[in-house]
């Protein structure tokens, strides 16, 4: 079923939207948080809660590609079962490999933006323009790394790599983006 | 400010990315493949102007710059592309940070990994990454085979080029305990790995991909022993062996018939 006539079935408030949502989606919602959670409870809640939150949002959000949207709205649900779950504790997974290596574009003397919200907003401007240099190959390895998750050897066997070009990737990608974050004022 | 917090945020503000990224993200590697074909056939003449550009800036702009020349030399090459200009002066700007930390740390700083790799004996070498995942070891790039072999202090011989490829890159990745792998990639015009083709000192695999195939076989070769192939049922995509208390591999990025990766391997000493 076409995208736009599932969002038609949200905003008809027809309960089977969220049938039709998990059916064409709820394989790849389930990947997405389980690249973060590494549990398949956890992972089948966050999908679970992805559809209760698509239905709060729809109407009167109409999303414009519906599976980002989707994908987003469960990421950000999982990273947040994550903090839950390790509050106190780094767990295991990807995510503490991920913000370890992020970690390596941040200087050590943080930060300068004022307040959350404009810290976030300017990341998120930061992160587009970022990108948007990156070769395409670059970009959807850093995308698959640091949006969803997935390992080093995850990438390489999806986009057909070897797994040092994986590696070698990211490490550029990095620089470039630590690189971006100090010419924008971001830190020292 | 918390420097952890920073990184966590960053990692948050992934999610707020354009979507047009998280789609293209979620292509796999067959209409990824196609979509290249087609960019390239269409743009092939700028692709190559522009990445031969960005190589020659990439390599060229570093080296000149770590060994201290003048600045006119670096501004003839960012001339060479003005519609990079932007993202030249970040590589600058990056390259300037690894050079003057090539020993101690540099920009791309490991948190918790050991930071006491040994520098390379040699004046060219310029600090090119860590491992993106566990920092175990430094690496270094060069712009000759040369100098690779002066950094790594043995004789590398491998072949110039490899089917398909139109540039090499030449690595020595320095691990802690000092142990150091000699790497030369071979790249195809539009910059993608074709082949990689290493050696080392003592018996460890040092193919870095001993698990990635299901498919394998020892052969025995004249004048080398036992040479281990890995692969699938349509070939071969990795070759190992051991030969006068030196390790080699040779990793392809597609799959080889047993002869021809038999091939390379003859011709790597």
């Amino acid at each position: 079923m076409e995208d736009q006539l599932i969002i038609d079935m949200y905003f008809a408030r027809d309960e089977q939207a969220i049938a039709c949502t998990r059916d064409k989606y709820g394989r790849l919602l389930r990947s997405i948080a389980y690249g973060i959670l590494k549990s398949h409870e956890d992972s089948e809640e966050c999908e679970n809660d992805t559809y209760l939150k698509t239905w709060s949002v729809i109407p009167p959000t109409r999303p414009t590609a519906f599976q980002a949207f989707l994908a987003k709205i469960t990421r950000n649900l999982s990273l947040d079962r994550y903090d839950q779950m390790h509050a106190a504790k780094r767990g295991a997974g990807e995510v503490p490999l991920m913000i370890e290596e992020l970690e390596e574009c941040i200087a050590d003397q943080g930060a300068t933006a004022t307040d959350d919200e404009t810290e976030d907003e300017e990341l998120k401007r930061i992160l587009n323009k970022f990108l948007e240099t990156l070769p395409t190959d670059a970009r959807k390895i850093f995308m698959r790394r640091y949006f969803f998750g997935d390992s080093v050897n995850e990438i390489a066997e999806r986009f057909g790599f070897g797994k040092s070009k994986v590696k070698m990737s990211l490490a550029r990608s990095r620089d470039s983006l630590s690189v971006l974050l100090k010419k924008e004022g971001y830190n020292g | 400010m918390d420097k952890k917090i920073d990184a966590a945020r960053l990692l948050r503000a992934m999610s707020d990315v354009d979507d047009k990224y998280i789609e293209e993200a979620m292509e796999t590697a067959a209409p990824a493949k196609r979509a290249t074909v087609t960019s390239l056939r269409r743009y092939s003449g700028i692709i190559g102007i522009v990445a031969a550009a960005a190589i020659l800036i990439l390599v060229g702009g570093t080296i000149m710059n770590y060994m201290g020349r003048s600045k006119s030399a670096s501004e003839e090459i960012h001339a060479h592309n003005q519609s990079i200009e932007g993202v030249v002066a970040e590589i600058d700007s990056a390259t300037d940070d690894n050079s003057q930390g090539a020993v101690s740390g540099g920009s791309g700083e490991c948190v918790g990994a050991p930071t006491t790799a040994a520098e390379p004996e040699v004046e060219d070498a310029y600090l090119y990454s860590r491992d993106s995942l566990t920092c175990e070891y430094m690496c270094f790039a060069f712009e000759s085979l040369d100098a690779l072999e002066g950094s790594a202090q043995f004789d590398f011989e491998a072949p110039d080029s490899v089917d398909g490829s139109s540039d090499c890159y030449y690595f020595n990745y320095v691990y802690d305990d000092g142990f150091n792998i000699a790497e030369i990639q071979y790249l195809d015009e539009d910059g993608n790995l074709i082949c990689t083709i290493r050696k080392a000192q003592g018996e460890r695999n040092i193919s870095d991909c001993d698990t990635c195939y299901s498919v394998g076989r020892r052969v025995d070769v004249d004048g080398i022993g036992t040479v281990n192939l890995s692969g699938s049922i349509r070939g071969y995509a990795v070759a190992y062996w051991i030969h006068g208390g030196y390790s080699y591999s040779v990793t392809t990025e597609q799959l080889l018939t047993e002869d021809a990766i038999l091939d390379l391997v003859s011709q790597v000493s």
